[in-house]
């Protein structure tokens, strides 16, 4: 995205001016958003309350990472309230339910850093949609396999261990 | 996405999750992978049996089950016995066998199932009504984590009628109520008494100071109770408290076939109408807790009893033995009836009456999973063994 300077208004398809903020990503990239997606991310509605210019600094979040996490606000903010019983508010989640779908075709790494971003950054939509696709990705493998893919050590003795083994036998296969 | 194989996938080693995260995460899981998880490292189950853990859960929608009872093979060792089925309602039920029970289900609170052999070899006295009144104990069984606890019965008739797990120490407590007719008289209530146990502790059961009589509507309601004024008693687990609430006041509205249901966490009154919007039932939805003298009743739902095939289901939902409303992801809110013979839903969404069971000794069931420490809950350890081997298959079979 283009750099441009803090705090402007772009035109929106609407007709009216909406106030846009930049934010600036570890890697010096600057993004000009709509204030209301960017405040989708509790981290920097608080930032913009605490004012400051030349951008808002996000030391966590790479360029790559932010894009995909703006790109999820301007989705998710775009959507006006919801007006129940009516058929474009369905059509509308239908669609954002897409959305999300394609949005969590990622490879491991990239969902590791969206799901750290969305952490950082409190977007709490994004954080709910990360974590519910690495549940989705974990929830059919042993207690093993989990060490193994997250790297963690067994601290269990010998004896706990044949314990757990014994409380759980045949209850969670 | 990541198809779930015996390839595991390496979380990348620079970017580890934070703490915080992984509960996120655990918190998503289903019950059963939970369970299993316990077992990954300290940490996890540390986290996995915190009482916020469990409070994060208890979040969830409950599930409503039906659960029927037949003999099977099951086990590791396949051996042949007494076993409940455990069926979870996603649109629609599984086929199941009409064998009658020998134990009674009197309800599920906070992931643990509150049972009642019937004693073996004995025929229930005639006087009677219900067998449940031979046996002098109840069984407390969390399936999902096999913890159990025996709890003697109240001298006296009475029944069951509510347990929670203790909104902060996460102490399993029982409500029992006296409300039962007296022997040989239909039309006569004898006085209401309330009792609560504290499970694990020597106390035993203590009695609540009497309330005034009106119809029990919350928790479980009977029919046939002496009308009169109808209000909703209301537990209140904090404070070990009932609280009387009036009931929602309106013309037209016949408060005697009034249900109290449980949807999205609020609380409900499922009432039929007459006069103006006969043919139809009310879901009252109670906005404001705050004050129990003027509670604050919003109409939320009206439904037809009429159902596409113009038969009138009045009179099933007065003589229903069980009214539950379940919350699906696909399916959106549905009202399922418990009748004599068939188990019927209503879906909201689209409006229409549908048979999704048929079933004569199936019993309904309102059914969250709790992976809460049994030593928090029972204060002691002690696993199920009753008859037999007990195993549980992620929810859909349960055994004993």
């Amino acid at each position: 995205m283009a750099a441009a300077d803090s705090c402007d208004g772009i035109s929106t398809s609407g007709g009216g001016w909406e106030k846009t903020v930049t934010l600036v990503s570890s890697d010096d990239a600057r993004f000009e958003v709509r204030e209301a997606a960017a405040s989708l991310s509790q981290t920097v509605r608080r930032m913009i309350r605490a004012g400051g210019d030349g951008g808002i600094p996000l030391p966590k979040v790479d360029a790559r990472t932010l894009s995909t996490v703006l790109e999820y606000c301007n989705k998710h903010a775009a959507v006006p309230a919801p007006a129940p019983e009516s058929s474009s508010a369905e059509a509308a989640a239908v669609d954002l339910e897409w959305f999300d779908k394609e949005l969590m075709h990622v490879d491991l790494a990239t969902l590791c850093s969206l799901i750290r971003a969305a952490d950082y950054l409190e977007v709490a939509g994004l954080l709910d949609l990360t974590c519910k696709t690495v549940a989705d990705m974990i929830k059919s493998k042993t207690a093993e396999e989990i060490r193994q893919m997250f790297g963690i050590q067994n601290d269990f003795t010998p004896e706990e261990e044949e314990q757990l083994s014994r409380e759980n036998a045949g209850v969670f296969e | 996405m990541f198809s779930p194989g015996r390839v595991v996938p390496a979380w990348p080693r620079t970017l580890p999750l934070p703490d915080g995260v992984i509960l996120e995460i655990l918190v998503r899981l289903p019950a059963c992978s939970i369970g299993r998880f316990r077992a990954v490292c300290k940490a996890w189950r540390a986290a996995t049996t915190h009482p916020s853990f469990d409070r994060a859960l208890a979040e969830r929608p409950p599930a409503v089950a039906k659960v029927t009872w037949e003999h099977a093979f099951f086990g590791i060792d396949s051996r042949y016995g007494p076993a409940l089925n455990f069926d979870l309602f996603r649109g629609r039920w599984h086929r199941s066998s009409n064998a009658p029970r020998n134990v009674a289900l009197h309800g599920s609170w906070d992931g643990v199932l509150c049972l009642q052999p019937y004693t073996r070899f004995l025929l229930p006295p005639p006087h009677h009504a219900s067998p449940t009144a031979t046996a002098d104990a109840y069984v407390l069984w969390n399936p999902l984590t096999d913890a159990c606890a025996t709890v003697p019965a109240p001298a006296g008739t009475g029944r069951v009628i509510g347990g929670y797990a203790h909104p902060v120490t996460r102490r399993f407590h029982l409500l029992h109520s006296s409300d039962e007719a007296v022997p040989g008289r239909v039309d006569l209530l004898a006085p209401v008494i309330f009792r609560i146990l504290r499970v694990g502790g020597d106390a035993g059961w203590r009695e609540f100071p009497p309330l005034q009589n009106n119809t029990l509507i919350f928790m479980r309601s009977d029919r046939d109770r002496p009308t009169g004024r109808v209000a909703l008693l209301v537990f209140d687990a904090a404070h070990e408290k009932f609280r009387l609430m009036a009931a929602p006041d309106r013309p037209g509205l016949l408060l005697e076939t009034a249900r109290a249901v449980v949807s999205g966490g609020e609380l409900c009154v499922l009432a039929l109408a007459n006069g103006a919007s006969a043919g139809a039932m009310e879901m009252w939805v109670l906005d404001d807790y705050s004050d129990p003298r003027a509670c604050c009743w919003r109409l939320r739902e009206r439904i037809r009893t009429v159902r596409l095939d113009g038969a009138d289901l009045s009179p099933a939902f007065v003589a229903a033995t069980a009214v539950e409303v379940v919350e699906g992801a696909a399916e959106g809110e549905e009202i399922v009836l418990r009748l004599e013979d068939r188990i019927d839903a209503y879906n909201v969404r689209e409006d229409a009456w549908r048979k999704v069971s048929v079933a004569k000794n199936a019993s309904l069931l309102m059914h969250r999973v709790s992976v809460l420490n049994p030593l928090l809950m029972f204060l002691k350890k002690k696993t199920l063994c009753y008859h037999t081997y007990p195993i549980f298959r992620c929810i859909e079979k349960l055994y004993i």
